[in-house]
């Protein structure tokens, strides 16, 4: 196991810096972002100012280098708009979209997973169909559009729920989240649903999928000729063969809310990384884009390691590479 | 020998099965639905009642009008303007074409490159296949969206940049679905036997290995369709996408953002549901062809 | 005695939007407490569909649309869903075919024992576990106090079966069906299962049902046999009536085509009784055909020289060699076969005979060692010009007769494609003419040309493999069990059209077998494999008569001794 996890890291640290080289070198070959950093009737002398200031009169390699060192450091430059370091500019917002993320993961297996199942039991009748007609919509209609109409709906008609923003927030046992107070509960419902609801409906997929396929294996039939209830054929045989890859795949999907949170978080002007990325790219701010981008991969290296190792640990036929 | 008249009669009873399969609501409405999508699209310069796009027409003073209003010259603003006066319903079907000829040749093209990629794996195996899968592993470990936005953030807005970006946000999932089926296929006897004629490697992966690895990736292509749909709306609607010059769904609601909290709602109403009717019937059409071409199912 | 079971005009038929097909017709068996009976049919009989009619767990559209189940007195069909379960398990134990998919991946076998005895005994805690342990001693597994927290795949195939029965004996019932049981089994565990299920329905006094196509298994095995086909039983009695006078045609032409093991028969006895297998033979003359043309090349005596051949797997990947894990499957194997002979290759499964197989027709890349067709080394040398000449020489029948033809391809297509690559027919006309006549030669006729792979049943398709690899024209042909996946009747079929091919076109053959049997009968001299090494090679009547290898010994002592039984009768 630790075998396995020291290999893996270090492919990571591979993959990150070949991503930081693709990323850095890509950059430089768009825009020049001194343009956005000064007034376009400046003095020559004031850009230039600027373009020290910030090191952009240098070489790309030499410029590389820096970013490099520092990257190692911990310190990826600072934002040419905010004048503060990116990192922490990504870390003070991070919570946000983190708080965003957890909770459409936790509706959308609270409601995806029971539904599948039902669904994947009972699959002629005509709740599984509705359920089925349901998802399929869930996973067409597209995220941003939705969420216009949920505001439109419950914020503009009913005014039931603010427009938009983060509320609230407070600190309990350490963290501060905007779901320990009611204000904050009210801003987090709709971008949570929002951002959940494409997830329900793919979970709902996958797991009907997963339970139509266990269903027809030999063991429940041969669990069924010995007399097994089947409450208990459900219980002890179909969940946890289903459950392995839906595991698997939930976390990979955790990965994938935190990106999809950029356009929910536009929409509700929820003020995450997703925002400050969007904005970033808008307005050439490279320190924020390149040091967002090598978050996401480390986030996404880390994932997919744990990813592994659960894996590992509840599948009792895979043992990883490099276990002894 | 005598298994014969049973499989004749299976055989008979599958082919009933996929007209019956075919002839379920939801396959006919969404047909019905992709079709008419699609000559709307591809005739939208003859369809639609005014050339959104033309400056000459567009005027100003028929900013904002609800749906059912006349505009300025007379002609009916079924679905309303927006809020530089241009007729919604005309911009829909320009937006839709925008939309589809994105999504269809990013399709295209991604399908090919993957098909390429994923059968060269599958068939000579051993390293070129761990070096190209170890790729598609990587690319396929970070979310479409994500990917498209990095992409679009350094290449700058534009329709080819556009497909440019889809393109290799998609070209991994193709390689990475016709690679499982042809190393499942690549293994089968008829592999062998071609391989004991001594065909050509080309030949073998034309003739057998290909023809055999297909419908999976039919079925992946229609998915992917709408889904690319979707991802160009997502990325024009955050401004990275489509430029707002130019029509696509994506930019029209966008456009209509700016609009919801004064009641104009029509401006990002209808758009989103051309974009939603055409996702939907796409996707449901794809999972019809799913349970069609299922192997299960057919054998 | 009482009867366990009795089954009196059972119908179940399969409900389709076509109407309906009737898998079992009238049927009507006993069973006795501590009886085993054979059920035995070809596939598509209707075989299975009793054993799983009786447990009512007939998937749908199936259905019991007439006839009695009597256990115990008590008719089944009468029962609902709820008493079914009481008897399921309880009363009425099953056995699958494949132990591998028989048991749940993720549980310990230990979960699985455990559940199924708190639920069909209602025992708990220390006496269930202590029930479990007995229950997988008394199928002989050892060590049971550490096996039961082991999963499925941590056992042998043998020792998985063994579990599945412990699992169906868990709630002490008094009836085991037990379907195809070691089909999916080599043969020296098969006789192990076998034994264990007869000794366990003598000691506990069970009714057995066992279901097989296998009438070796019948013989080994059965007190008593009942004979099915088209979904009716035609014959029932005692095993050695059925085996040495049966009365109805259909068992007789069904044991006819059972390859004997202890003499040489020089074809299979004609089988007419069974639909569509009086094929119409329109042979053409072979010595004038284009097939033919080829016949008078000169040749050298030996056609196949192997010497110490040798490949291994990579099992487990590493970056260092040292790291990597590797399976031998072949070892230094060394034979020659003669032009125009039929030698046999032999051993159970994983003994490196279909390697063997693949690195003689250069499907397999050599590790070491040497292959000469027709004195032409042929070893990892793949874009050789003359290698390739001379490997188009050589083509393969496979096993599985659903995965060796292309699927997308017509037949004609198939069967043309040599032909058409390497421009061996001289006109359109030709190649039509040549495509006829080799359906017409392997018993398809021309109406065949137009339809796909999947408009055919198994015997035909490897009609099709066989048409195919003649259109290249070989001069060997290499088996690697070719009837296998077969019914009886349709092997004795293919080996006899095999037979009449190697005569016609003087082939060389490799002929690769776990089938005892059908080695004896189709081939000159014999290999016997064992780990990836060969224990003995010798003359056919040589090795069945008097082997001399501990190994050859033991699997000859494994081969069902039917013919002894109805030896009389041929």
């Amino acid at each position: 196991m630790l075998a396995f996890v020291i290999k893996r890291c270090i492919q990571s640290v591979v993959v990150l810096f070949v991503m930081s080289l693709i990323v850095f070198s890509m950059i430089n070959l768009v825009g020049d972002p001194v343009d956005m950093l000064v007034n376009p009737e400046s003095l020559p002398e004031e850009i230039d100012r600027v373009r020290r200031d910030f090191g952009l009169d240098q070489s790309v390699q030499v410029q590389y280098w820096k970013f490099l060192t520092g990257a190692v450091s911990g310190d990826l430059g600072n934002s040419f708009i905010f004048g503060r370091p990116a990192l922490a500019l990504i870390a003070e917002r991070f919570p946000a979209t983190l708080e965003l993320a957890t909770c459409a993961l936790i509706l959308a297996v609270s409601v995806g997973l029971p539904l599948g199942i039902y669904a994947g039991l009972n699959p002629d009748g005509w709740g599984a169909r509705i359920v089925m007609g349901g998802s399929v919509l869930g996973i067409s209609i597209p995220t941003f559009w939705l969420g216009l109409m949920m505001i439109i709906i419950f914020s503009v008609l009913l005014g039931w729920l603010p427009v938009s923003g983060r509320g609230e927030t407070e600190n309990f046992l350490g963290i501060e989240s905007s779901i320990f107070t009611v204000d904050g509960l009210r801003h987090l419902v709709l971008p949570a649903i929002n951002l959940a609801l494409f997830k329900i409906s793919m979970v709902i997929r996958l797991t009907r999928a997963g339970v139509e396929e266990v269903m027809a294996l030999d063991f429940i039939k041969f669990a069924r000729a010995r007399g097994l209830s089947s409450p208990r054929i459900i219980r002890s045989h179909l969940l946890p063969n289903i459950f392995i890859p839906i595991v698997t795949v939930l976390a990979i999907e955790f990965g994938t809310l935190i990106a999809f949170a950029t356009v929910t978080e536009s929409v509700f002007a929820w003020p995450g990384v997703g925002k400050l990325v969007i904005d970033a790219i808008v307005n050439l701010d490279r320190p924020i884009v390149v040091a967002y981008l090598l978050f996401v991969v480390t986030l996404f290296l880390v994932l997919n390691l744990i990813v592994d190792i659960i894996y590992a640990a509840i599948d009792p036929r895979v043992r990883l590479q490099g276990d002894r | 020998m005598q298994t014969i008249p049973i499989r004749m009669r299976t055989n008979r009873k599958t082919r009933s099965a996929m007209r019956e399969k075919f002839s379920q609501p939801s396959t006919v409405v969404s047909g019905v639905l992709l079709f008419l999508v699609t000559i709307c699209a591809t005739f939208a310069p003859l369809i639609a009642p005014t050339n959104p796009y033309d400056l000459s027409v567009v005027s100003i003073m028929d900013g904002r009008l609800a749906p059912g209003e006349k505009m300025f010259d007379g002609t009916v603003a079924w679905l309303g303007t927006d809020g530089a006066g241009r007729d919604v319903l005309s911009a829909i079907l320009f937006g839709l074409r925008t939309s589809l000829i994105v999504a269809v040749c990013s399709a295209v093209i991604a399908l090919f490159i993957g098909l390429l990629v994923g059968l060269t794996a599958a068939f000579f195996g051993g390293r070129i296949d761990s070096f190209l899968m170890r790729i598609v592993d990587i690319q396929l470990s970070f979310p479409a969206i994500l990917v498209a936005l990095v992409l679009l953030a350094l290449l700058g807005k534009g329709i080819d940049k556009v497909i440019i970006a889809l393109i290799i946000v998609q070209w991994a999932i193709y390689a990475r679905t016709v690679r499982a089926t042809a190393i499942v296929e690549r293994r089968k006897e008829y592999i062998e036997a071609a391989t004991c004629l001594r065909l050509s490697s080309f030949r073998i992966i034309w003739k057998h290995l290909l023809p055999n690895s297909i419908s999976p990736l039919i079925v992946l292509a229609t998915l992917q369709t709408a889904h690319s749909i979707s991802i160009e709306a997502t990325l024009s609607f955050l401004g990275v996408g489509v430029p707002i010059t130019e029509p696509s769904l994506g930019s029209l609601i966008s456009n209509g953002f700016d609009y919801i909290l004064s009641g104009a709602y029509w401006i990002t109403l209808f758009p989103g549901i051309m974009l939603f009717a055409t996702v939907a019937a796409i996707n449901i059409f794809g999972d019809r062809l799913r349970v069609l071409l299922n192997p299960r199912l057919s054998k | 005695m009482a009867e366990l079971l009795e089954i009196k005009g059972l119908d179940v038929s399969f409900f389709t939007r076509l109407g309906s097909i009737c898998a079992v017709r009238n049927a009507s068996i006993t069973v006795k407490p501590g009886e085993v009976l054979g059920i035995v049919g070809e596939s598509g009989a209707g075989k299975s569909t009793i054993g799983n009619a009786i447990i009512n767990l007939i998937e749908p559209p199936g259905k019991i649309t007439n006839g009695e189940i009597l256990f115990q007195d008590k008719n089944l069909r009468t029962l609902n869903e709820n008493e079914m379960l009481n008897i399921r398990g309880q009363k009425i134990g099953m056995i699958f075919q494949d132990p591998q998919t028989s048991l749940n991946p993720v549980r310990t076998i230990g979960a699985q024992l455990l559940e199924t005895i708190n639920s069909t005994k209602e025992l708990f805690g220390k006496l269930a576990y202590q029930n479990a342990i007995d229950l997988l001693k008394s199928v002989g597994i050892e060590q049971p106090e550490a096996r039961m927290k082991a999963y499925p795949h941590q056992f042998s195939g043998g020792m998985r079966q063994r579990v599945v029965i412990a699992l169906a004996l868990a709630g002490d019932p008094d009836l085991i069906i037990a379907d195809e049981p070691t089909t999916a089994l080599d043969v020296s565990t098969q006789a192990q299962i076998l034994d264990l299920i007869k000794a366990l329905c003598v000691e506990r006094q069970l009714g057995v049902i066992i279901v097989t196509h296998d009438i070796g298994v019948v013989s080994n095995i059965a007190d008593r046999v009942a004979v099915m086909y088209g979904g009716s039983i035609v014959e029932t009695g005692g095993v050695k009536k059925i085996l040495s006078s049966p009365d109805h045609h259909y068992t007789k032409s069904l044991l006819a085509a059972v390859p004997r093991g202890d003499v040489k028969i020089k074809r299979f006895a004609a089988i007419d009784y069974i639909e569509g297998a009086a094929q119409f033979h329109k042979r053409i003359a072979v010595a004038e055909h284009w097939l033919g043309e080829r016949l008078t090349d000169k040749k050298s005596e030996i056609a196949i020289v192997i010497t110490d051949l040798n490949k291994r797997f990579v099992l487990k990947k590493a970056l260092f060699k040292q790291n990597r894990i590797y399976n031998q499957a072949v070892k230094d194997v060394s034979f020659s076969i003669k032009t125009g002979e039929t030698f046999g290759l032999v051993g159970e499964s994983g003994s490196g005979k279909s390697t063997v197989a693949r690195l003689v027709a250069g499907l397999l890349s050599i590790d070491r060692g040497s292959v000469k067709i027709f004195d032409k080394e042929i070893a990892n040398k793949p874009q050789d010009k003359q290698v390739l000449a001379v490997q188009r020489e050589l083509q393969m029948i496979f096993q599985d007769p659903f995965s060796s033809l292309n699927a997308k391809m017509s037949v004609e297509d198939i069967i043309t494609e040599p032909i058409r690559y390497y421009k061996t027919a001289k006109s359109k006309d030709e190649l039509n003419q040549i495509a006829n006549d080799l359906l017409d030669h392997v018993g398809l006729g021309k109406k065949a040309l137009y339809k796909y792979p999947h408009e055919f049943s198994g015997g035909q398709r490897q009609r099709i493999s066989i048409a195919r690899a003649l259109a290249a024209r070989p001069k060997i042909l290499i088996c690697d069990e070719p009837t296998s996946s077969l019914d009886v009747s349709v092997q004795a079929h293919i080996l006899n059209l095999l037979k009449d091919l190697q005569e016609e076109l003087k082939l060389t053959m490799l002929f690769i077998s776990h089938d005892l049997p059908v080695i004896r009968q189709m081939c000159d001299r014999v290999a016997v494999m064992r780990y990836g090494s060969i224990c003995e090679i010798a003359e056919t009547n040589d090795l069945f008569n008097t082997p001399k290898n501990a190994y050859s010994k033991h699997l000859l002592g494994l081969m069902p001794k039917i013919h002894t039984l109805l030896s009389k009768t041929i």
